[in-house]
């Protein structure tokens, strides 16, 4: 393997905290921003990415590696995507903006997923606390907004 | 509502930095792609969340409605429930922001009234929507209105149960790709050929014939079709129901048959193959009829009575 290894072509991405990643140009290229970079040729060795600060860069090549590899099974796939966004929310919203400044579409769909799915089928107040929205309406126009939509709100679990 | 306490405190907390709504702060068009991923009747809940979260639903390219998300127990209220799914589906399709539906689904257990179902069907239809899934109990079977059979965008239609499946002659989309017809009425037999010469780019279709119609022959010859599933699993003990099924599809790749009824296939140009599946519960004549129709295959799945069939088969 010693021999592929050195010719395959291997590009630099630099986070915003000046930390430099080399990988595999095969794996790099699945995210759209980078693969319209390299195309356009605008980019030299070294590609700054700087709204991904690295911490979150390992993560987003750790899911690259894994999906530029096509001989995983279908099934697989999913059990690592589904272990890959068990984290905590904060962690979640990072790679979410992360994954959109960089268009890796698949990544975003499945943490979009990871959010929608705790939201699911929960009262207004649990979101709220979970996600610590504030509430700023008065409890006229919140009152108002529930009977508009009374169906939105019939049977949602409270906790 | 949480009490002004609460309100002050949480806020007071968010305010000093100490904790943070990440959540709000998204991007819009993040956010509503977040509620994408919720039913509908979960999108339009967070409409109450706070001022920032009002309209953003209004922006969801996914319409899910779903009248068994309800779980009170009154059973004495069926009526006001029924009022209540449907004054919802009403404001949203009003309040919708979109030019267009990506998709579009309305899983209906209760009876309403047609015009209502129809009218919902049609903003579907013309707000352009890509998927449409319906899945609907009624008492007497529903007509889909026609424009839906000249809607330039569809790319997938998925009906289910008390539907009735009536092909204008005129029929044409352009864009339909996928179409899965389970447990609908077949108005004739030629509806899904009609259905097929209007659709330049079928690839995936499946009919599940489990409904009772006294249908005699069944026409699927498409150029294009790439994967079909034919399933017929309606104990039928009427022996003249029983109905012939042409098949001709030459671009076909994937080819799935379940019948425990003793439906007749005649499978002709069959040349593309690479996987087929058949479990049915019969032998002779209309078994070897199949293998003959699919010996090209180079994948090949059977139930254990039609390896009987083929052992016979192989020995010819």
């Amino acid at each position: 393997m010693a021999t592929t290894t050195t010719e395959t072509k291997m590009l630099t991405l630099c986070t915003s905290d000046k930390q430099q990643f080399q990988i595999e140009e095969t794996i790099a290229l699945q995210a759209v921003t980078i693969r319209n970079m390299v195309e356009d040729e605008c980019a030299s060795n070294v590609i700054p990415l700087p709204n991904v600060n690295s911490k979150i860069m390992i993560q987003i090549i750790e899911y690259l590696k894994k999906h530029v590899d096509s001989s995983v099974s279908k099934e697989d796939m999913e059990k690592f995507d589904s272990a890959f966004v068990e984290k905590k929310l904060s962690e979640i919203f990072d790679i979410i903006l992360a994954a959109n400044y960089l268009n890796i579409k698949n990544l975003l769909d499945i943490c979009c997923q990871r959010v929608a799915d705790v939201m699911k089928n929960k009262s207004p107040e649990w979101v709220r606390r979970t996600f610590n929205i504030v509430n700023d309406f008065t409890a006229e126009e919140e009152a108002k907004i529930r009977k508009e939509h009374e169906w939105a709100f019939e049977g949602v679990d409270e906790d | 509502m949480g009490s002004p306490s609460k309100y002050q405190e949480l806020h007071t907390l968010v305010e000093s930095g100490k904790i943070e709504d990440r959540i709000s702060r998204l991007p819009d068009g993040i956010l509503f792609h977040i509620l994408s991923f919720l039913s509908t009747k979960y999108a339009v809940g967070t409409s109450v969340l706070s001022t920032r979260w009002k309209y953003l639903w209004t922006f969801t390219p996914n319409l899910e409605f779903d009248d068994t998300m309800l779980f009170t127990t009154e059973e004495s209220n069926e009526h006001t429930i029924e009022m209540c799914f449907m004054n919802f589906v009403d404001r949203v399709l009003n309040l919708h922001n979109m030019s267009y539906i990506t998709k579009f689904s309305l899983n209906c257990c209760r009876d309403y009234d047609l015009s209502i179902v129809e009218a919902w069907l049609s903003t579907a239809i013309k707000k352009n929507v890509q998927e449409l899934n319906l899945l609907l109990f009624r008492n007497s079977p529903i007509d889909l209105p026609r424009s839906l059979y000249t809607c330039d965008s569809l790319k997938v239609l998925k009906l289910t149960q008390d539907i009735t499946f009536d092909v204008p002659s005129d029929a044409h989309l352009p864009n339909l790709r996928v179409v899965h017809l389970k447990s609908v009425l077949f108005h004739d037999g030629n509806s899904t050929q009609r259905l097929i010469s209007g659709c330049p780019v079928l690839e995936d279709l499946v009919i599940d014939k489990s409904g009772i119609d006294d249908i005699e022959v069944f026409n699927i010859c498409s150029p294009t079709l790439k994967s079909l599933t034919i399933s017929c699993c309606l104990e039928n003990l009427k022996d003249d129901c029983k109905c012939t099924f042409l098949v001709e599809a030459p671009a076909l790749e994937y080819f799935e048959l379940e019948d425990i009824e003793l439906n007749q296939y005649s499978l002709t140009n069959l040349c593309s193959l690479v996987k087929a599946k058949v479990d049915v519960l019969f032998g002779g004549e209309r078994a070897f009829e199949i293998l003959q129709g699919i010996f090209m295959v180079k994948c090949l799945s059977l139930s254990y009575f039609m390896v009987q069939v083929s052992i016979l088969f192989s020995s010819w």
